[in-house]
């Protein structure tokens, strides 16, 4: 397959011209009407970009959930007897009730998700390996500190502080050290792709096949992605942007080498999923994007990231997520918050966000505005083919 | 005596004793349509056997479905079809029914049944309502089983039959203590019976040449309506032959020109359609013809895709000839279709819609632009990835195709001790396109004279791989796509496109194929003259579908059957009009 994509991107034919009504239009990319030629792309995956090594956790990693489960519940007093009889009963009998509830507020229990700071915290590992995935956001370089150096770029000062608090839990470590299932995000995101609007990714420039400057737009799309026969993303399917200006990001880049980073740094927000995160909100975003030989793009986004946001669909999830991911939300919830390294609260002094690093694939597609009556115009698609 | 039963009919019912209890009713004859006093529109000529035709799937849901309504699932699952001479509707004429299969219908007419009767529907489907719920009503058991009973039977049951599906639908009411239980019984006992599941061909009798009969006319009714709407025929069609309006030519143009103008006409033309270009073989794989393809080779080739493609085809051709009354040649080139996402991220085109946000997308128009290689039917899915191998496109295949299933022009199979090796293996550098390696195999002389009949025009189809996703390029070698059709030189599929379209081959085979679809068998006798002139009519009306149906609709040769008079071994059932004359 890889060969027909890049087959069909090198193909002379302009495809874009190409209306429902049978009318030619011109093609127009709306973040960069002028741009040469454009490529289109909507993201296959969306991860955490886990970069996991042998000795990261000097602490270890984090414990099962059940025994994490015994851990807190003597935290809150009960002998130890008492807990291994409860925890025999698990995942039936009284002991779910009370793991539910094991948040205290002037001494009575109330709901650990909804109510995480009345738990103790249990804290989590953290990770304090050397590497990370990620950008110098702060600017700090090598000085920066708790900053990582990046394992492909070899960037120092890589701030990724969501990557020490997560990565120390086995459903969120990944390779090279860890080549097991995917990781948390990976896999829901994998899940719930069909079933939520789309993230497109547009490049446009002179000429793209040369190093230059160029425009990257994100945006979501009204439509959902389609699944091919192996479950990925199916490519070359079309997807009509979003027209609310919420849903839209520009910004300016540079092509080198078939990468793309960006150049200016502001703020990024695109609405997401409940189930995976509600909204990539990120501010001092920074980008690195290749685009490959057979068609497809990767790539690396990063910023600072309200890490409430990051907790709210763990939270939301629950014991559910507990039981399934084995980690412990209260403790996820510390962890983020103690961890929090940009934007403190005026008022308390407390960081209202935590450095983060995602990782992405996206596979070409062709993108075209909403349209409310008749006929329209297909604005943008991947005009290298 | 009423209808007489075949020898094949007998050993088809004998293999189901499910199916077998329904024949004990038929000894008297159904009510008499107006006497038959038919008007030959020509000179009789010889003809071919009276056919006795198994519904297809399509037929058998397309009636259930105008009957009792869409709502109505069927359950079950059909056997597949015989092809013969092309055709699955010749194959109708040469096929039984096997035990399981029997079986399948019986399960098919008990599902079918039990929803007509159920609380949600009977309240519409049944006209009466019962002196009780929990007894037997003869009167309006009688009154339902009487208008089903003609609609599923293509005509009035005689009052023997209706007096034993009353009987059954009392037995069974008494026995269950529910009276639409009794009708339940009844009507699966129809459902399975030989009188709904094969088209008869009834006659009435010498029509005044030697041999010949002519079909009474609740046959020729449903002649019409299964070849023009693929169902059974409506009540305004059974009415018409019920007052003898179908047994003149100006009444049977009359009522063609009816359906003809009706939107049900398209089921009819996809039905054809669906026949001639071999979709049977998406679902039942043929020999040479498959929808199955290495999912690990070709991820985008989903069963949506397939769904799809045979939509795509039937869509485009309904919107150019029905709805745009357009030149059958225009399908080959037409720039006009229609498509799904699916479909477009296969073809590697933009299709903008507007659907609603997360709403699944439904079927877009869509234009190519001129000299997109990407139009009319043959560069469609459902032609080049129906005629490809699982894992790879293959050149052959195409070309073989559109000789046989487009141009109607056979081509000889291979001989059995030749290595397809060379040309299979995708991976040898050595011939890293398909151009390339079939050159190498036609070296050997014993292949190069069939091959020169199809790889000529195979091999322009090599920009469309085997799942039917666009590509110039072969393992980074650009796909040369010259080609000829019977000397004709072309570049590119709108080469072929248009050598196609202008070879006299192809509106005659669709006329032969279709004359073929129509008859239930190859054209015998002085039919193929018949044939012939359809032919010449075809291009005297400009190659438009409409005329070519109204004149094998309106024409005698449809409703003439052998006649050999009244034998035990006919398939032939006459009625008891001609019996008794």
């Amino acid at each position: 397959m890889g060969n027909q994509l890049s087959s069909l991107r090198r193909k002379p034919l302009n495809l874009l011209t190409i209306s429902a009504s049978g009318v030619l239009l011109t093609l127009a990319v709306a973040s960069a009407a002028s741009a040469g030629e454009s490529r289109s792309y909507v993201l296959n995956s969306f991860a955490d970009a886990a970069y996991s090594t042998k000795d990261d956790c000097a602490g270890g990693i984090d414990p099962d959930q059940t025994v994490q489960y015994a851990l807190d519940l003597e935290a809150l007093g009960m002998p130890e007897e008492q807990v291994k009889k409860l925890m025999a009963g698990y995942p039936t009998g009284p002991v779910t009730r009370m793991l539910v509830d094991r948040g205290r507020i002037d001494g009575k229990p109330v709901n650990a998700f909804t109510n995480p700071a009345s738990v103790i915290d249990p804290k989590l590992h953290l990770v304090n390996g050397h590497y990370a995935y990620g950008f110098n956001l702060d600017g700090k370089g090598a000085d920066s500190p708790n900053s990582f150096e990046d394992p492909v770029t070899h960037e120092l000062g890589v701030n990724n502080q969501l990557f020490r608090v997560y990565g120390c839990h086995k459903n969120f470590r990944g390779p090279p050290a860890d080549t097991g299932p995917s990781t948390y995000y990976s896999a829901e995101w994998s899940q719930a792709r069909p079933t939520f609007p789309a993230w497109v990714v547009t490049i446009s420039g002179d000429d793209l096949s040369k190093d230059g400057p160029v425009t990257l737009s994100f945006d979501r799309s009204l439509d959902h992605v389609l699944l091919d026969a192996q479950g990925n993303t199916e490519s070359y399917t079309t997807f009509r942007l979003d027209p609310d200006p919420r849903a839209h990001n520009v910004f300016h880049g540079q092509l080198e080498h078939g990468v793309v980073t960006i150049t200016d740094h502001h703020d990024f927000h695109l609405v997401g999923d409940p189930i995976v995160m509600n909204d990539l909100d990120l501010s001092h975003t920074h980008l690195r994007m290749t685009l490959e030989p057979n068609g497809n793009a990767s790539g690396f986004i990063g910023g600072y990231q309200p890490w409430i946001e990051i907790f709210l669909p763990l939270g939301q999830a629950g014991v559910g997520f507990e039981e399934f991911q084995g980690i412990d939300v209260p403790g996820f919830y510390y962890a983020l918050k103690h961890l929090a390294d940009a934007d403190p609260d005026p008022r308390t002094g407390q960081n209202r966000r935590i450095s983060v690093t995602w990782q992405f694939t996206a596979v070409p597609a062709f993108v075209a505005p909403a349209r409310s009556t008749g006929a329209s115009p297909v604005l943008s698609a991947d005009n290298g083919k | 005596m009423g209808k007489l039963m075949s020898q094949k009919m007998i050993s088809l019912l004998s293999s189901s004793l499910a199916v077998a209890t329904l024949f004990a009713g038929t000894a008297q004859a159904a009510p008499k349509p107006t006497p038959a006093t038919f008007e030959a529109a020509g000179p009789v000529v010889a003809t071919g056997p009276a056919l006795l035709r198994r519904l297809s799937p399509d037929q058998y849901r397309q009636t259930i479905a105008d009957i009792f309504g869409s709502d109505i699932s069927i359950g079950g699952r059909f056997a597949p079809e015989i092809r013969d001479s092309g055709l699955l509707a010749v194959g109708a004429g040469n096929q039984s029914i096997t035990a399981d299969e029997a079986d399948q219908y019986h399960v098919m007419a008990q599902t079918i049944a039990s929803q007509v009767v159920d609380k949600s529907h009977r309240g519409v489907l049944i006209p009466c309502r019962p002196v009780s719920d929990t007894g037997a009503d003869d009167r309006c058991a009688g009154q339902f089983l009487a208008e089903v009973g003609e609609l599923l039977y293509r005509r009035p049951l005689s009052k023997d039959d209706l007096q034993l599906q009353v009987h059954i639908a009392r037995m069974a009411a008494l026995q269950e203590k529910d009276f639409y239980a009794g009708l339940r019984e009844s009507l699966a006992q129809m459902l399975v019976s030989p009188e709904f599941l094969f088209r008869w061909s009834e006659v009435q009798g010498p029509l005044g040449g030697e041999g010949v009969s002519t079909l009474d006319p609740y046959a020729r009714a449903s002649e019409l309506s299964f070849l023009l709407w693929n169902s059974a025929p409506d009540e305004t069609l059974l009415n018409d032959a019920r007052h003898g309006k179908l047994n003149s030519p100006k009444g049977l143009a009359r009522e063609v020109d009816r359906m003809l103008a009706s939107r049900r006409l398209n089921a009819g033309v996809r039905a054809f359609f669906s026949d001639m270009l071999q979709f049977s073989c998406a679902e039942n794989p043929c020999l040479d013809a498959t929808f199955a393809k290495d999912e690990t080779v070709y991820p985008r080739f989903t069963p949506q895709v397939a769904a799809d493609a045979q939509e795509q085809t039937l869509r485009t051709l309904v919107d150019l000839l029905i709805t745009h009354d357009g030149d059958y040649r225009d399908v080959f080139t037409t720039p006009r279709t229609f498509l799904t996402p699916d479909l477009a991220a296969i073809y590697g085109v933009p299709l903008p819609r507007d659907s609603p946000n997360g709403e699944p997308s439904g079927w877009e128009p869509y234009v190519y632009p001129a000299g997109d290689p990407r139009a009319g039917i043959l560069a469609q899915v459902s032609f080049v990835a129906l005629h490809s191998h699982p894992g790879v496109s293959s050149a052959v295949l195409r070309g073989r195709a559109l000789r046989e299933v487009i141009l109607c022009q056979k081509v000889p199979d291979p001989p059995p001790n030749v290595s397809f090796k060379l040309v299979l293996d995708t991976t040898n550098p050595n011939y890293p396109t398909m151009r390339s390696r079939l050159d190498a195999h036609i070296t050997n002389p014993v292949c190069a004279g069939c091959h020169k009949l199809m790889d000529p025009m195979g091999l322009v189809m090599e920009n469309f791989d085997s799942d039917g996703s666009f590509r110039t390029r072969q393992n980074g070698v650009l796909i040369d796509t010259s080609g000829s059709l019977d000397g004709k030189k072309f570049q590119g599929m709108p080469g072929l496109d248009q050598a196609v379209a202008n070879d006299p081959a192809a509106p005659a085979c669709l006329v032969s194929r279709l004359a073929e679809y129509a008859l239930g068998r190859a054209p015998t006798g002085d039919e193929t003259q018949w044939v012939a002139n359809l032919k010449k009519d075809f291009v005297a009306d400009h190659y438009r579908l409409r005329p070519l149906l109204r004149q094998i609709a309106t024409s005698d040769v449809l409703y003439r059957v052998e006649w050999k008079g009244v034998q035990a071994n006919s398939a032939v059932a006459p009625s008891s009009t001609v019996a008794s004359r």
